[in-house]
C-alpha cells in the first residue's frame, strides 16, 4: 500500500504533548511559517510552552476549517474591508464553546503563532461580550475587581447623571 | 486565564473594534487597568468631533475633558472650525501627531474659519500636513493663513453664499489674487492641491504660481481654462494624477498634458463636455505611464457637461491601462471594443454604465482579452443578460466585483444552460477579418467553479428577478459574502422563508442579505437559520 507522503511539523506543548501538523494546515502561521519550514525535516519537535494542548488542538481544528480561504488582502485598504466583515456563525460557536478562560488562552496563542485570521476573529468575537455592556456588567462577565477610588467613582457617577438628562 | 492576564496589546485590539462611545463612556469606567489602556495611542488615530459632539449632546463637558486628555495620539481630525478652536486653546500639549484636520463645517455651527484658529494650528500643530477647507467668500482672508502653515495637501472649496452681487465677488476676487501673489512661495511647497469652485474663479490664481511640485491636482469647476493647465504644464512637470472633471478645458489641454505630463498614471476627465475623441486619442497615444482613465459623461440628456466622447477614442497604443471608467458613451461597436481590450490586457477594473450598446457578445470579448480583471461594472446596460456574465466569469479567474444594477435582461440568476459556451474571439485581426464572427467552443465543465470566486453580488434594480434565481446563486457561488437586492421589487419580494434559509445554507459566508430601498432593511442570518 503507498502512503502519501505529507509534510508535517512538530510542536510541543506546555504539557510536553507531540503535535505533527500538516504544513498546509501550519502555513496560515504568519510570521512562523519560515522557522516552521526549517525544521520541516528535523525530529525535534519545536517547543512552545505558553501553549497548551486543548488551546493547539483547538487552534488545528479552526486552522483545518478555514483551510481553503482566500488569502487576506495585502494593501490596507482591502485589509480594512477585510476587519469590518462579521463572525461567521460557525466560527462564534466554535469560539464560545468552550468558555472564557479557553477563549483568552485561544487569543494569547494565535498571537504567539501570528494567525491573523484567528486572532480577528477572536477579537472580535470579545468584543461583542463588552458591547451595550454598563461596567458594572462588564466587571461581572468578565469577573474583573474594580478598584476606583470613592473619588473617581463619585466623578463617574457625575458624568453619568448628565447622560439621563 | 482571565481577560486581564492577556497582554495589554492584545486588549487594546480588542478594544479597536469598539466604537470611541464605548471606549470613552464604558471601557474608561470599567476599571484603573482598562481606563489606562482605553487611551492608548492607537485607539484614537482618527476623530471625528462633530459627529461625538452632536450623538453625546448632554454630556458635552465630560467629552471635552476626555477629548482633550487623548488629542495627543490623534493624526486625523475631523471638526468644525468653531469645535476645534476651544480643544486647541486648552491643549496644554504640543499635538505632534495631528497631519491631517479636515474643518467641515455642520449645519448648526457657522462656517468661518477665525484667525485665532490658524494661530492655534500654527502653535500646537507642527506636524500638520493636510488641510481640508471649506470656505464662503467672506472669509476669503483665511486663504492667506492657510498657506502660512507649510502645507503638503490642502484641499479648497469654494461654497457660494446667497446674497452676494456680482460686484462684491469681482471686487472680493481681487483681493485674493494679490494676497495668493504674496503667498506664492508658501503655496509653491505643496505637493498636492484640491480646489473646488462652480460658481467663481477665486481660485484659478492659486495656479497660475508656478507649483513646480506639484505631484497631485484636483480642480472641479469651470474655472479650470485651457490657459489655467497650460500655465501649470510649461515645462515638464512631476505631476502623476490630474483631476479636472467638470472642467472647461479643450483638447488643447490634453495636448499640453501630453507634452508634458511625463509621468501621468492617473487622469480623470469626467462631464468635461467641451474635450473631443481626437483629443483623447492623441492623449492616450502619447502617455506611456497612463493607468487609470475615467471619461465619464453625463447622464442628464440636456446636460451642459455632455461631451460626444466614444470608446474608439481610446488609443489602443494605451497598454498600461489598468482601471477604465466610462459612461453613457453612445456608441460602443464590438470591433473598437476587441481592438481596445485585445492592447489593454492588463486591465483589472472596468465601468461601462449607461452604456445601450453594450451586449453579451462585448462581455465575452472583454472576458478573453482580459484575463485578470477584478471587478466589472455594467449597471443600467439594457442588453446584457446572464449569458454574458456568464461568460465572463468563465474567462476572468480572479473576478471578485459584479454590478449589474438596472439591467432589464437579467431576469433569472439560475437559468444555467446544460452547457456552458465560451465565446472566443479568436483574435483582433481575425476578428477584424471574419467580420466579428464568433465561434462557439464546447462547453468548459470547471466554468462553474469560477463563480465560486465572486464575494459580492449586487443585482439592485433587477424587476425581474424570480425567487429561485436566489438559490441558483447560492449554489454557485459559496463563496458569497455580500448579497445586495436593493429596489428588486416584483417577484423576488415573495421569496419564502424555506428560500432564504436554502440560501443561507449554501453560502457559510453570508451572513446578511441587503434588501429594499433602505441599506438598513436586512435579511439576516439568525432570523432565518
Amino acid at each position: 500500500m503507498y502512503k502519501k507522503i505529507v509534510p508535517q511539523i512538530k510542536l510541543e506543548t506546555y504539557e510536553k504533548e507531540v503535535f505533527e501538523i500538516d504544513l498546509d494546515i501550519a502555513k496560515k502561521f504568519g510570521k512562523l511559517v519560515p522557522v516552521l519550514q526549517e525544521l520541516l525535516n528535523d525530529d525535534k519537535p519545536l517547543t512552545i510552552k505558553t501553549i497548551n494542548s486543548g488551546t493547539l488542538k483547538k487552534i488545528i481544528t479552526w486552522c483545518t476549517y478555514h483551510k481553503d480561504d482566500p488569502l487576506p488582502p495585502e494593501d490596507d485598504d482591502n485589509r480594512m474591508k477585510h476587519s469590518t466583515e462579521e463572525v461567521s456563525s460557525w466560527d462564534d460557536k466554535f469560539l464560545q464553546e468552550d468558555g472564557q478562560a479557553a477563549l483568552f488562552d485561544l487569543i494569547s496563542a494565535a498571537h504567539t503563532l501570528d494567525i491573523d485570521g484567528l486572532l480577528d476573529v477572536a477579537c472580535k468575537v470579545v468584543a461583542t461580550m463588552i458591547k451595550g455592556k454598563a461596567p458594572e456588567e462588564i466587571r461581572k462577565v468578565f469577573n474583573i475587581k474594580n478598584d476606583f477610588t470613592q473619588q473617581e467613582e463619585d466623578q463617574v457617577r457625575k458624568e453619568n447623571d448628565w447622560c439621563e438628562d | 486565564m482571565e481577560i486581564n492576564d492577556l497582554p495589554p496589546e492584545l486588549l487594546v485590539t480588542i478594544f479597536q473594534q469598539l466604537s470611541k462611545e464605548d471606549l470613552i463612556w464604558t471601557i474608561h469606567n470599567v476599571c484603573t487597568y482598562w481606563r489606562h489602556l482605553a487611551q492608548a495611542g492607537n485607539l484614537w488615530t482618527d476623530l471625528d468631533i462633530n459627529r461625538l459632539i452632536i450623538e453625546n449632546h448632554g454630556k458635552q463637558d465630560a467629552l471635552l475633558k476626555y477629548l482633550l486628555s487623548i488629542l495627543i495620539h490623534v493624526q486625523y481630525v475631523k471638526s468644525s472650525p468653531d469645535r476645534l478652536l476651544p480643544l486647541l486653546i486648552k491643549s496644554k500639549d504640543t499635538l505632534r501627531n495631528i497631519r491631517r484636520i479636515d474643518l467641515v463645517p455642520t449645519i448648526d455651527s457657522f462656517y468661518l474659519s477665525s484667525k485665532e484658529l490658524f494661530k492655534g494650528l500654527s502653535a500646537k500643530c507642527p506636524n500638520l500636513k493636510s488641510l481640508h477647507l471649506k470656505f464662503l467668500s467672506e472669509s476669503l482672508s483665511v486663504l492667506r493663513q492657510v498657506f502660512d502653515l507649510n502645507l503638503e495637501n490642502v484641499t479648497l472649496i469654494h461654497e457660494q453664499n446667497i446674497g452676494n452681487t456680482r460686484d462684491i465677488i469681482s471686487r472680493e476676487m481681487e483681493t485674493v489674487a494679490k494676497l495668493l501673489k504674496e503667498k506664492a512661495n508658501e503655496i509653491r511647497k505643496t505637493k498636492r492641491i484640491e480646489l473646488q469652485s462652480f460658481s467663481s474663479d477665486f481660485l484659478a490664481p492659486v495656479l497660475e504660481l508656478n507649483l513646480s511640485n506639484l505631484t497631485r491636482l484636483t480642480a472641479f469647476g469651470n474655472f479650470i481654462k485651457d490657459s489655467t493647465i497650460h500655465t501649470i504644464l510649461l515645462s515638464e512637470t512631476n505631476i502623476t494624477e490630474l483631476y479636472l472633471d467638470f472642467s472647461n478645458i479643450t483638447d488643447q489641454s490634453l495636448n499640453d498634458i501630453a507634452e508634458n505630463a511625463k509621468h501621468l498614471k492617473y487622469l480623470s476627465l469626467k462631464c468635461c463636455s467641451r474635450i473631443t475623441d481626437k483629443g483623447v486619442a492623441m492623449l492616450t497615444k502619447s502617455c506611456k505611464t497612463l493607468e487609470r482613465l475615467n471619461i465619464r459623461n453625463s447622464t442628464a440628456t440636456d446636460s451642459p457637461f455632455s461631451s460626444n466622447l466614444s470608446l474608439g477614442a481610446i488609443s489602443p497604443i494605451c497598454t498600461s491601462l489598468k482601471i477604465l471608467s466610462a459612461q453613457n458613451l453612445p456608441t460602443f461597436d464590438i470591433a473598437t471594443l476587441t481592438a481596445l481590450t485585445h492592447s489593454c490586457r492588463i486591465l483589472t477594473s472596468i465601468s461601462f454604465n449607461y452604456c445601450c450598446d453594450l451586449s453579451d457578445m462585448s462581455l465575452g470579448v472583454i472576458g478573453q482579452n482580459c484575463p485578470v480583471l477584478l471587478s466589472a461594472d455594467f449597471s443600467q446596460c439594457p442588453e446584457i443578460t446572464l449569458d454574458g456574465v456568464r461568460i465572463l466569469l468563465t474567462c476572468c479567474l480572479g473576478m471578485e466585483n459584479i454590478s449589474c444594477m438596472v439591467c432589464d435582461g437579467i431576469t433569472n440568476f439560475c437559468e444555467m444552460p446544460p452547457k456552458v459556451t465560451v465565446t472566443e474571439v479568436v483574435s483582433h485581426e481575425h476578428a477584424q477579418r471574419e467580420k466579428d464572427r464568433v465561434i462557439v467552443r464546447e462547453p468548459d465543465e470547471e466554468g462553474k467553479q469560477k463563480y465560486s470566486k465572486l464575494r459580492n453580488v449586487n443585482l439592485s434594480y433587477c424587476y425581474n428577478l424570480k425567487p429561485e434565481a436566489l438559490i441558483g446563486i447560492s449554489e454557485l457561488c459559496k463563496n458569497l459574502h455580500m448579497l445586495i437586492l436593493r429596489f428588486c421589487e416584483g417577484p423576488v419580494n415573495d421569496v419564502s422563508v424555506d428560500i432564504l434559509r436554502r440560501v443561507f445554507t449554501n453560502c457559510c459566508y453570508l451572513e446578511y442579505i441587503l434588501v429594499g430601498p433602505e441599506f438598513n432593511s436586512t435579511i439576516h442570518r439568525k432570523d432565518i437559520v
